[in-house]
């Protein structure tokens, strides 16, 4: 079977492995990730469905929800038998999405402000806006 | 002992508790927590990214004020109540060790402070009690013994992971079970100890926090846990906030009460309690029944 990667799916994959800093292709499939995300239930697709999608570049994965529910806290990258930090390669497909100017959170939108006025620890509310907003 | 002492922006509003309770103990401990007379937020999360620096202004900056704090204390410490703050201060620190460029570049970029030399040492408040304190000498100072209250100590995320700043096992943690067990108490063994409580997603995706926490305190629960302590604010909130919502919903048949451990250890420490107690009347009814108090 032979591959073929669009050019954006190259740059996308580029992209992710620059800004992560980590090599993609480490990633043999194991699914442990996946297993030991707390949060993997509310997600569109499974953590390593993604890197699997990025290693092919496939743009289909920018339209799913994962990297957003990701709360980062770090036991893919705990588990991981090779290494592979998954948390910061989230943290690279959320920043592709917010550098492109397309913020997960509205933060003028009434949802949001209704929050601020509930009892909602502070560091809940700054860390939401540093992973959804740009 | 005096330590300079980093607040963060939780533990002034909604987790005062744990701030108070924390200084309280540190002066029963025989040390003080001297607060940075100017502190800013320490940016709550990490950032992951390789290429971006601007978010680790903030924390470079607490860095710097516990810096010229430690000129005049003669330390070179910083102590952290908040997980996050901990997790944040000690990733940003490691980050300027491991590539010094970095510290170069941040420290021309402000130019209107100090430098940063990148020898602060970040321990949390966990850390000094177990440490510099020592598991004896609480043992000795403790007045109220929580004798068979059954303890669920919760650690969460950021303490622990990622492995470079975790002060303890990562899978197996034991610096609270210990610091618990020197104050009397049966400390309960939950394999979701170190678990996510779901973080921050309790602004955007709340469903996912109630999964985190059902799993938690239905295991907490069937082993017989009487209050789980965490030493985490979000923790604390994410628990108690999404048990109320379960226990609506009836997923869980009773809600456990979720307290910082500073707040126990002021109960077990101090030698009149009944002030505190009275907050705590949960654990009031379950030490006078087993003979505690």
């Amino acid at each position: 079977m032979v591959f073929t990667v669009s050019e954006k799916g190259l740059e996308l994959r580029k992209t992710v492995e620059e800004i992560s800093g980590q090599n993609i292709f480490q990633c043999y499939q194991c699914g442990k990730c996946s297993a030991a995300c707390p949060v993997v239930d509310s997600m569109d697709m499974a953590p390593n469905k993604i890197i699997r999608f990025v290693q092919t570049g496939d743009l289909e994965v920018l339209d799913q929800n994962t990297f957003w529910v990701c709360a980062a806290c770090f036991t893919c990258s705990a588990r991981c038998p090779r290494s592979v930090d998954i948390a910061k390669i989230m943290e690279a497909l959320r920043n592709v999405m917010l550098r492109n100017k397309q913020d997960f959170i509205n933060i003028y939108s009434k949802e949001f402000i209704e929050k601020m006025i509930e009892e909602i620890p502070q560091m809940a509310i700054v860390a939401a806006i540093k992973k959804g907003v740009w | 002992m005096e330590y300079p002492y980093y607040p963060g922006c939780t533990l002034k509003t909604t987790g005062k508790k744990d701030e108070e309770a924390a200084l309280e103990v540190a002066k029963l401990l025989g040390f003080e927590l001297k607060e940075l007379p100017t502190w800013t937020c320490c940016g709550v999360v990490y950032n992951l990214t390789s290429d971006v620096m601007a978010d680790h202004l903030s924390a470079t900056r607490t860095l710097i004020r516990a810096q010229e704090m430690g000129r005049e204390l003669k330390t070179n410490k910083l102590v952290t109540l908040c997980s996050m703050c901990y997790n944040v201060l000690k990733q940003v620190n490691l980050m300027y060790k491991n590539n010094p460029d970095k510290l170069y570049n941040i420290n021309l970029f402000m130019d209107t402070e100090e430098d940063y030399l990148g020898n602060i040492e970040i321990l949390h408040f966990l850390e000094v009690l177990y440490n510099d304190i020592g598991l004896e000498k609480i043992k000795q100072k403790v007045k109220t013994p929580l004798k068979d209250l059954k303890v669920d100590p919760y650690y969460g995320c950021m303490l622990l992971r990622p492995k470079t700043i975790a002060f303890d096992n990562q899978d197996n943690p034991h610096v609270m079970g210990d610091i618990l067990s020197a104050l009397g108490a049966i400390v309960i063994e939950n394999p979701m100890t170190v678990e996510c409580c779901g973080a921050h997603q309790v602004i955007t995706n709340k469903e996912a926090v109630l999964d985190c926490v059902q799993r938690i305190v239905n295991i907490s629960q069937s082993k017989g846990s009487d209050v789980i302590v965490t030493p985490c604010p979000l923790c604390q909130y994410n628990l108690t906030t999404a048990q109320k919502s379960l226990f609506q919903k009836g997923k869980i048949n009773y809600q456990t009460p979720v307290i910082y451990l500073s707040e126990l250890l002021r109960i077990a420490l101090s030698d009149n309690n009944e002030n505190y107690l009275k907050e705590y009347m949960f654990i009031k009814d379950k030490l006078e029944k087993r003979g505690g108090l």
